[in-house]
């Protein structure tokens, strides 16, 4: 693949897929500066590994193989959870005020989901995220390399979770 | 809202704050950040080099100028700028890079990857640290021993014992304060990993 080539290719990668690379990250950490820098470190190793896809399955398990092990590997040691989701809530509490009812409504539950989400163990958000995406099982147990029967098992102990830290967090 | 259907939904539907730069500038944007990162690093490795570059030439000056090489400190020397020069070229290797990794892999394997390239770097470190510890030891101690030779030998044993223990502890506190840092950087993620 000349260079050229791969740049194409990286190009029409990212406008189909952007969006959803996006929703990994903010299903995954708090902080828009971290958002920010996982994507473009996702971004790098999808970059890193263009030259490695050989069509052996569909480009966008590919992807996702790509963004959840990112994501893995994205160091959230620093991070100071607490503190950083309260100041996440108090920046869109100011967002809200220039939106309709609708909307904030809207957005108040997106925030509540990914409260929970990020509430969950590292992998089970990863699990949770490609739920919500879509993603059929076979291919989740392709991504995350264990058997079908094993996905199906995991997702309905992470929904339990799920509905239980949505539950817990709407009660204060 | 405890229905997933409901959730996938409004999730597929949910619009993320988005950076606002076009395909291209984002494209550029992180070619522009990888050789940012390879020029931080390359800059890094020139000025380790310099830096060790100007001590083995100093070095070399101030034998030639005292006029007290020998044979013998000639030969530590070399041992001492051929140890260092290897072990820095050997180190720079095996650093771990996580963009190294291959994230083409099904998770499961990802993560054992990961962890084994982790606790290699520290393995392969540990190892070349030690082998360098010991061509250094031998280096100095061959550099200055024309320079004793009007002592006794139980004065020279002495004098050798006593410089090398001194450089023994300073390197083992070098390695443990290596591997603190190793468990502060890594020893997270490859726990974070391993619970998985």
């Amino acid at each position: 693949m000349t260079d050229k080539q791969k740049e194409q290719r990286f190009k029409e990668l990212l406008y189909d897929n952007k969006e959803m690379i996006y929703r990994l990250c903010y299903a995954y950490l708090y902080n828009k500066n971290d958002v920010e820098d996982l994507f473009q470190e996702i971004l790098i190793n999808i970059w890193n590994s263009l030259d490695k896809f050989r069509n052996e399955s569909k480009i966008s398990t590919w992807i996702y193989r790509i963004a959840v092990n990112s994501a893995l590997m994205y160091n959230r040691k620093n991070l100071k959870t607490r503190s950083v989701f309260e100041s996440f809530e108090a920046a869109d509490q100011n967002k809200f005020e220039d939106d309709s009812n609708e909307c904030k409504e809207k957005e108040e539950r997106i925030q509540q989901l990914r409260r929970a989400i990020v509430q969950l163990k590292k992998q089970d958000s990863l699990i949770i995220y490609m739920v919500l995406e879509g993603v059929k099982y076979d291919e989740i147990a392709e991504i995350m390399g264990i058997t079908m029967s094993n996905v199906g098992v995991k997702i309905n102990r992470i929904k339990a979770n799920l509905f239980k830290l949505m539950q817990e967090n709407s009660n204060g | 809202m405890d229905n997933l259907q409901e959730l996938q939904n409004m999730w597929q539907n949910h619009q993320p704050e988005m950076n606002l730069m076009k395909d291209n500038q984002i494209l550029d944007s992180i070619l522009t950040k990888m050789k940012l990162t390879e020029k931080k690093v390359e800059r890094i490795n020139i000025v380790k080099t310099i830096a060790i570059s100007v001590i083995m030439i100093s070095m070399i000056c101030f034998f030639y100028a005292m006029d007290i090489g020998t044979i013998f400190s000639w030969l530590g020397l070399g041992l001492i700028m051929i140890s260092t020069v290897v072990t820095m070229v050997l180190y720079w290797k095996i650093q771990f890079k996580s963009k190294n990794l291959n994230h083409n892999l099904s998770q499961d394997k990802f993560i054992i990857e990961a962890i084994s390239e982790m606790r290699n770097h520290k393995k392969k470190f540990t190892k070349l640290f030690r082998v360098f510890v010991f061509f250094i030891l031998i280096g100095i101690n061959l550099l200055y021993v024309d320079l004793l030779t009007d002592l006794e030998l139980a004065y020279r044993l002495g004098f050798h014992f006593g410089i090398s223990f001194f450089l023994l502890i300073i390197f083992f506190l070098g390695l443990k304060f290596r591997e603190k840092k190793f468990n502060r950087e890594f020893q997270p993620l490859i726990d974070d990993l391993e619970s998985i």
